[in-house]
């Protein structure tokens, strides 16, 4: 029907053109908008529309993003981009991400700005593969969907942000820090990152629990009351900002407070009136060398707010890759243009305003691809996970005389990271530990026996007994049989319905499977902390059938992995494993000679209050992934599976065993030192143990 | 038949889209990182970008600000080339001793293309044209006022280095004679300290050392003049807290009464008006100024008192202008 249609329309066309060729014609010039004429690409906005002078703005930057890209174009071929919004505050924001990420006449979402909204928005755009820019600063958002080629975050997450206020607490002269965040998506990247960040840069950090909407007040008195001489306080929204500064009122002058990005709202000045004077914080911004925000202000006679100008540079990027998308006739998909876009390597390109719009744009229709100088800065994204920009630029902000002024303009150190053009996440520790000689003297090793525990429970932490079957794997592949190794998982990941590759487990998307039935001898549940003394003592009995026989003359691997707080272990149960409870049992092992060495490699937060606990207990070595303050970090995202597959700490600690298993402590420290990524590896009791230049974990994992 | 007459009632419609015309083009080099600047930079910039927008002269406006270890030569070079071979186009740099010595370098005063070079605040010689604005007036009316204002004994000059930039000799001597000068009217003695920052161009990239400085300045001097670019960052953080009222500063270049509390007064160089002025200039009539100079006379040079003291300080500056400006004609007769 539609070839028929089509047929008829071209013989009309004829006719039509014979008339006119032989009868007497009257012409009339019509006058023609070119941008109706050109290709449509739709963008679907998503944002929090409650908030009427903040949307008002946001519409500003993206028509006039739309405007400018039409100014750049001329002519009646091209693209013109038009937007669609929709309100991030909604009660189903799932059904509205499934609705829109399935749309066909959706070319890419810009939004939400909520992580946890981001967070919904992405696992449906994954499996449409539908672009979508955010400003969401969530590290675990970035580094989960990185290279995943959906999404796109046009800021550095948290992780620079809590860089960015370590600074300023640096610069003001602050010697000990301590965090004020809240137990969500939002604190979570200030709460791992932020303890591992101050070591770094010198400073003493000073932890505090979490709040929650029930106690906030509480956690900031115990904040200002913890001898920290500045509490960086990282609300979760605009209204914790409000609580927190109307808490913080009686601690004004003897201790400073500074914010992160959700105080910068005017919402926060209104509402707390002449308690707002002097508040200072930090925020994304444009960068000041692109002039936005000078043009913004002078074209709408108003500042631009929080992600003014990524919002623009997305429409942008949106429109690059229409251009590139109708230039390869749509042969390749949406989402490819785009990163054909971010993944500019053809020098600098033109700006974000309409002459370097059409710079970029004649580029393109090249088959040139620069990168582009956008509005908030450089665009240049990671060159190995594309997902994120590699520099954002933070403002100083301070509330003064009911305004927020600028007093400054910060980025963070890109030589921090592991390369220049990575991503934030990709943060390795510098400042690491110094062994002495120590002289020890052991008999001969007759065995090697193994404890593995995963301490966790349910598919969120399958990551935990994923590092726990690459542990026993590699100890299998090293000739240790199955009656020296114990080991401890739940079990319940393999065949989990969520598990796409049911009966699998592994620790990267396209890692072997390490799952073994037999492997398992207990299952976490039905254990307590006391069956593991019984274990590690070869108590046996009817229920504990598997235990570790070791003399003084066998080494014993403790490899523990699962959940820490800051009071200690965490059990499939969510009790608490204190440290000194840990310390106990193994200080009477030592005493009865339960091992001639034992070493613990640990895998959770806070791990290293368990090594510090454990300290002086003879013959005995712990390696923690995290110190007693920090948070250790999740690795290798599957976004298919919707599932952290493993440990930083562990994929490196299996990883260096895999290559060289005769490698010494010392020489094992500084490679997982160096390439666990956010948290600080550290050994403790060494002086108790032996000289780690000279011993080798080879008598730990071998036979 | 019919047909043919149906045909003959028929329109041809001959689309017609709109002519872009070729309008001039005006290129700015601000200095490197000067954008952001909360100063003259940002001014210019949105002053000549509402000019786009609201001026009957249309023009297209593009800029470029380079980072500060970006390689000028080679930026200024490129920048030079597109104004050679785009006669419409107006290239407008100037605020950093880097860009005078590049003109220098790459620009002779015969060569057309210096013709549309528009180089601002210098008062040295260059082969293009250039606009500069003395120092010396305003900053003498600063001074008058201060006193006037204050009455104290001893009042500071904060300079961000002392012989790195001879333009800071106005600023520094017109102070000095405006404070003194106030001060001998009613018969009293002053000292103006002399205080510098650093020995070179860092002083005026230093707030932190100036906010640690400021305990020491204001303890002998409840009012400083500070001349030392982002340097005064600094020193209004010093005067926003709040145990620290009762100490005072003037803004420069543009109206910064909103930085602090203590700013009394700002130095109003109006630079950005100027620009704007002759940009409109140039694509009516294509001429641009020689060597033009604006002292305290002109309409981009004043002196402007912050709201919460205008009503106090309004009528002393009134009484001091003209004083201001025949003693810095007085000046740069003997200058030169």
């Amino acid at each position: 029907m539609k070839l028929k249609f089509k047929q008829i329309k071209n013989g009309f066309h004829l006719f039509i053109t014979v008339c006119i060729a032989t009868a007497c014609v009257k012409e009339e010039f019509k006058p023609v908008d070119p941008v109706a004429e050109r290709s449509e690409y739709r963008i679907a906005v998503v944002l929090p529309l409650s908030d009427t002078a903040t949307t008002q703005n946001w519409q500003h930057c993206i028509d006039w993003a739309i405007q400018n890209f039409d100014k750049a174009q001329q002519g009646p071929v091209g693209v013109r981009l038009t937007a669609e919004w929709f309100d991030e505050d909604i009660a189903d924001i799932a059904a509205l991400a499934r609705r829109l990420a399935s749309r066909t006449d959706i070319s890419a979402i810009i939004g939400p700005l909520y992580s946890a909204n981001a967070f919904t928005f992405a696992v449906e755009c994954a499996k449409t593969n539908m672009p979508m820019f955010t400003t969401a600063t969530s590290e675990q958002l970035a580094r989960a969907n990185a290279r995943s080629g959906f999404l796109w975050c046009l800021s550095e997450t948290d992780i620079t942000q809590s860089e960015v206020l370590l600074s300023i607490a640096s610069k003001r002269d602050a010697i000990a820090v301590t965090l004020l965040a809240k137990d969500d998506v939002y604190g979570a990247t200030f709460t791992d990152w932020l303890p591992f960040q101050a070591q770094e840069i010198g400073l003493t950090y000073l932890p505090n629990e979490t709040y929650d909407d029930n106690t906030l007040e509480a956690r900031l008195a115990e904040c200002a009351s913890c001898g920290a001489d500045m509490v960086i306080c990282a609300p979760s929204s605009s209204d914790d900002a409000i609580r927190m500064v109307r808490a913080a009122q009686p601690y004004m002058g003897k201790i400073d407070f500074i914010f992160s990005d959700n105080a910068f709202t005017p919402n926060v000045v209104s509402k707390l009136g002449r308690l707002a004077e002097g508040m200072e914080g930090s925020s994304m911004s444009s960068d000041p060398s692109s002039g936005f925000d000078v043009l913004y202000h002078a074209m709408f006679d108003t500042s631009p707010t929080l992600g003014s100008s990524q919002y623009y540079d997305a429409v942008m990027i949106v429109g690059l890759a229409a251009i590139n998308d109708k230039q390869t006739d749509g042969q390749r998909s949406f989402r490819e243009s785009v990163k054909a876009i971010v993944s500019g390597h053809d020098g600098i390109g033109g700006d974000w305003m309409p002459d370097g719009i059409a710079a970029n744009i004649a580029a393109v229709k090249n088959g040139r691809f620069p990168v582009i100088r956008g509005a908030s800065g450089l665009l240049q994204f990671d060159k190995s996970a594309y997902t994120s920009v590699v520099t954002t630029t933070f403002c100083y902000w301070q509330v003064y005389d009911s305004r927020f002024i600028t007093l400054d303009y910060l980025s963070a150190q890109p030589s921090h990271r592991v390369g220049d053009m990575l991503t934030d996440w990709n943060w390795r520790a510098t400042h690491g530990q110094t062994f002495e000689d120590v002289q020890r003297s052991y008999p001969p090793r007759r065995k090697t026996w193994a404890l593995i525990v995963a301490a966790s429970t349910g598919w969120e932490n399958y990551r935990h007994q994923a590092d726990a079957f690459a542990v026993y794997q590699m100890l299998r592949r090293n000739g240790m049989d199955d009656d020296h190794i114990v080991m401890i998982a739940e079990d319940d990941i393999a065949t989990h319905s969520n598990n796409i590759a049911q009966g699998e487990v592994r620790t990267s998307p396209d890692g072997a499977n390490l799952y073994s039935y037999n492997a398992i001898d207990y299952k976490t549940s039905d254990l307590c902390f006391a069956d593991l003394d019984s274990i590690l003592r070869n108590h046996s009995s009817a229920r504990l059938n598997h235990t570790i026989a070791a003399t003084a003359d066998d080494n014993v691997l403790v490899f523990w992995i699962g959940h820490g707080t800051g009071k200690g272990f965490v059990w499939a149960d969510n009790s608490i494993i204190a440290p000194w409870q840990v310390a106990d049992m193994l200080r009477e092992l030592s005493y009865d000679k339960r091992f001639r060495k034992m070493l613990w490699l640990v895998e959770t937060c806070y791990s290293g209050l368990i090594g510090e606990a454990c300290r002086g207990i003879d013959r005995l070595l712990f390696f923690t992934a995290a110190n007693a303050k920090e948070t250790s970090k999740a690795t290798n995202y599957d976004t298919n599976n919707h599932a952290w597959l493993s440990n930083a700490f562990s994929l490196g600690l299996v990883n260096s065993l895999t290559t060289n298993s005769n490698i010494s402590f010392h020489d094992l420290y500084y490679y997982l030192y160096s390439n666990t990524i956010g948290s600080h590896v550290t050994v403790y009791n060494e002086k108790k143990f032996d000289n780690l230049n000279i011993s080798q974990l080879r008598e730990f994992v071998t036979p | 038949m019919s047909m043919l007459a149906l045909a003959g009632c028929r329109k041809r419609e001959i689309l017609v889209y709109p002519e872009i015309p070729d309008i001039p083009k005006v290129l700015v080099l601000f200095p490197p990182d000067g954008l952001g600047d909360q100063s003259y930079s940002d001014q210019i910039l949105s002053t000549l970008f509402r000019l786009t927008i609201n001026s009957d002269n249309a023009f297209d406006l593009t800029y470029v600000c380079p980072s500060d270890d970006s390689p000028l030569d080679s930026i200024f070079v490129e920048a030079l080339n597109q104004c050679r071979h785009n006669t419409e186009m107006l290239l407008i740099l100037g605020g950093n001793d880097s860009y005078e010595e590049l003109v220098k370098r790459h620009c002779k005063a015969d060569d057309p293309v210096s013709q549309r070079v528009l180089f601002y605040d210098s008062a040295n010689p260059l082969p293009v044209n250039t606009i500069n604005f003395t120092s010396y007036g305003v900053s003498f009316l600063v001074g008058a006022v201060a006193f006037d204002k204050l009455q104290a004994d001893t009042a500071a000059y904060l300079g961000a280095c002392a012989d790195c930039r001879s333009i800071l000799y106005e600023f520094r001597d017109g102070f000095i004679d405006g404070y003194t000068s106030a001060a001998a009217e009613q018969g009293r003695t002053v000292v103006v300290k002399r205080l510098y920052i650093a020995d070179d161009f860092a002083g005026f990239d230093m707030a932190d050392s100036v906010y640690r400085m400021a305990d020491d300045i204001f303890a002998s001097s409840p009012f400083v003049y500070t001349v030392a670019g982002g340097s005064i960052m600094g020193l209004f953080r010093y005067l926003r807290e709040p145990m620290h009222r009762g100490y005072f500063t003037a803004g420069m270049d543009v109206d910064q009464s909103h930085l602090a509390a203590g700013v009394l007064m700002s130095v109003r160089r109006r630079v950005d008006s100027c620009l704007a002025d002759y940009v409109t200039q140039w694509i009516s009539s294509g001429t641009l100024p020689k060597g033009a100079r604006f002292d305290l006379e002109s309409p981009y040079l004043d002196v402007s008192p912050s709201p919460r003291y205008a009503d106090e300080l309004k009528p002393m500056l009134d009484r001091w202008r003209n004083v201001a400006k025949q003693r810095e004609q007085e000046y740069l007769f003997n200058k030169n």
